[in-house]
């Protein structure tokens, strides 16, 4: 049985490789929708997993406040009290807003001046040292014409100048972000705010979701949101992510295999006579069903293969172009940085299985229909 | 199937179709080792009759048997096991797999049986230089061969699995006199290893070499 299913085997390369242009025409449509899904999907995961893996470095809670179902600043006093509570490490305050650099608006990012050279990823330069020196992102660098040593005026409530000390790595939470990173102190001087957009405290370990309780107990409209609870909402915006692009993609991926069902039946049509040489030779319908059957897998490892490797080629050495930006916010059309992304296991598990399925759907009824054909024509 | 039955056997076969020659009612009997030759005027039903015999086309009237089975109504499972390894056919196209070369066209009787690449590569080249050609030609594709020379191919193609009998439509009806007396030569040696031969021909050298002839009438309305 192995012997006839290595000649098989052999036999179906051969077809393969032999039919490989009609094959290329009719998996064309398949090619190009399974690389934009494992493209995207690899995007999506990849973003996913830097981000947890952000997560994951920070802080245990992350502590803000809502009133009246909008984002509220919070009381730097707060911090005090949220330090004393019990399994309180430590407490981090951080300002978030908006200023324009010109007319570009740009996330400014308060961190204590500490974080600013210990918690991010430098691309070039060096951390800030001295008050007004600034970390800018890398696609904010790259929008601006931003280097080490530049000088950029923000208008926040006030009008404030920082210098660009660094650049900050593209693969940094924040190197894809048009986000400039300074200490809480200039912040808050840009902004004319006293007060902290949110918290973050780390806790001796199994103290976190306790804390993040005692902290929304201390004022009415606190939120404390825990690492793992963050965690679970990366992980929900990935399953969201994947989920709207399965969503976009699965009508082209139909369409495609419609497509490729209808020319493997014109295909196939023309390889009557092969096939009634098979059955004259002694090949049953069962043996034609097996070789074409092979015949298909070969076509979807190789279909699988082309649209993982377009889509790495897509997203690995040429940046995602006119994918990324529709996946992850502030990126350009054509970003300069590298984009993240994962690869496996899900893209490619996934890329492969939709190959298969869409093989063997869009050929089954020609090979059916092959299979029944007779002897007669090789003869007459 | 007994010990001493007729490779093939047709009982009272008959088959009519529109704008198709009368077929019938016939019976013969092939024995291993004998050399049936079919004669007839063209439009007589010669290829119709070996197509019957091949299980290629199916009967009205009558029974087809191969050893002593009875393949009338078989299935086209049934009949592609009973070909494999056993009953080689060539047809009067001469077809042959025009998508591989030449030695994996006339190979391909081997994939059913399950042999080796090498195993089917060594059967083909043989089978190849028994009926004449080169084999510089082997691996090129069968559509720049000659019309004598794919006729030989299909031969080939036919002898990997005619261990038991070998149906041909006019296997020398494209070949110059030297390679017809090779076909004739290779038909010889089959019948010599006790394979059973149906053969339709004009040729008065097979003809002549036949152990038993049947002689077709002319169609009714056929041309002269």
């Amino acid at each position: 049985m192995w012997n006839k299913l290595g000649a098989l085997a052999a036999l179906a390369a051969d077809n393969v490789a032999a039919h490989a242009s009609a094959y290329a025409a009719s998996c064309a449509g398949l090619l190009l929708t399974l690389a934009v899904w494992i493209a995207g999907l690899a995007v999506v995961e990849g973003q996913a997993q830097q981000s947890l893996a952000q997560a994951r470095a920070g802080a245990d809670v992350w502590v803000g406040a809502r009133v009246l179902g909008r984002h509220a600043p919070l009381d730097p006093a707060l911090a005090q009290q949220v330090a004393a509570l019990v399994g309180v490490e430590r407490v981090e305050l951080r300002v978030v807003g908006t200023a324009l650099a010109g007319e570009t608006p740009i996330l400014i990012v308060g961190v204590p001046a500490l974080s600013l050279g210990s918690a991010v990823r430098l691309g070039e330069g060096r951390a800030p040292a001295v008050p007004g020196q600034a970390l800018a992102g890398a696609e904010l660098a790259r929008e601006l014409g931003l280097s080490p040593g530049t000088r950029l005026a923000l208008d926040g409530a006030l009008l404030q100048v920082f210098e660009v000390s660094g650049v900050l790595a593209p693969a940094d939470a924040l190197g894809g972000a048009k986000a400039l990173l300074v200490s809480v102190e200039d912040a808050q001087a840009l902004f004319a705010e006293s007060r902290a957009s949110n918290l973050c405290v780390w806790t001796r370990p199994g103290y976190a979701e306790a804390t993040a309780r005692a902290v929304e107990r201390l004022q009415p409209g606190l939120i404390a949101i825990t690492r793992e609870q963050t965690a679970t909402a990366i992980e929900r915006a990935k399953s969201r992510g994947s989920g709207a692009l399965s969503g976009l993609l699965a009508p082209l991926l139909a369409m495609a295999t419609a497509a490729f069902a209808a020319q493997s039946w014109f295909v196939h049509s023309r390889r009557s006579q092969e096939i009634a040489l098979y059955k004259l030779s002694g090949f049953s319908g069962g043996d034609i069903l097996l070789l074409t059957a092979i015949e298909n897998a070969l076509v979807a490892v190789l279909l699988g293969t082309g649209a993982l490797l377009i889509a790495w080629v897509w997203v690995r050495l040429l940046g995602a172009p006119l994918l990324a930006a529709f996946l992850i916010a502030d990126l350009d059309a054509f970003p300069a940085q590298a984009v993240p992304a994962r690869f496996t296991p899900l893209p490619v598990l996934l890329g492969f299985a939709l190959a298969f399925a869409s093989t063997a759907t869009g050929s089954i009824l020609a090979a059916w229909r092959l299979s029944l054909s007779s002897a007669r024509q090789a003869f007459a | 199937m007994s010990a001493n039955a007729a490779v093939f056997e047709l009982l009272e076969v008959e088959r009519q179709r529109p704008r198709a020659p009368l077929v019938g009612p016939f019976s013969l009997r092939v024995e291993p080792g004998c050399l049936f030759v079919l004669q007839g005027p063209s439009g007589s039903g010669k290829s119709t009759l070996l197509a019957l015999l091949a299980g290629v086309e199916s009967a009205d009237r009558g029974r087809v048997l191969w050893q002593g089975s009875d393949m009338t109504r078989a299935a086209q499972s049934t009949l592609a096991l009973a070909r494999r390894g056993r009953i080689g056919i060539v047809g009067q196209a001469f077809a042959l797999l025009e998508h591989l070369p030449l030695w994996q066209a006339v190979a391909v009787s081997g994939v059913p049986q399950g042999l080796r690449r090498a195993q089917q590569r060594r059967l083909a080249l043989g089978a190849l230089e028994r009926v004449g050609v080169d084999a510089a030609l082997a691996l090129r594709l069968p559509r720049e061969l000659s019309g004598g020379e794919r006729q030989r191919a299909a031969l080939a193609c036919a002898l990997l699995s005619a261990r038991v009998g070998l149906i041909a439509d006019e296997p020398t009806s494209n070949q110059d006199a030297l390679n017809a007396a090779r076909v004739v030569a290779v038909l010889r040696e089959l019948r010599e290893q006790g394979c059973a031969l149906v053969l339709s021909s004009h040729d008065p050298q097979l003809q002549g070499c036949a152990d038993r002839r049947l002689l077709l009438p002319p169609r009714e309305g056929a041309l002269p």
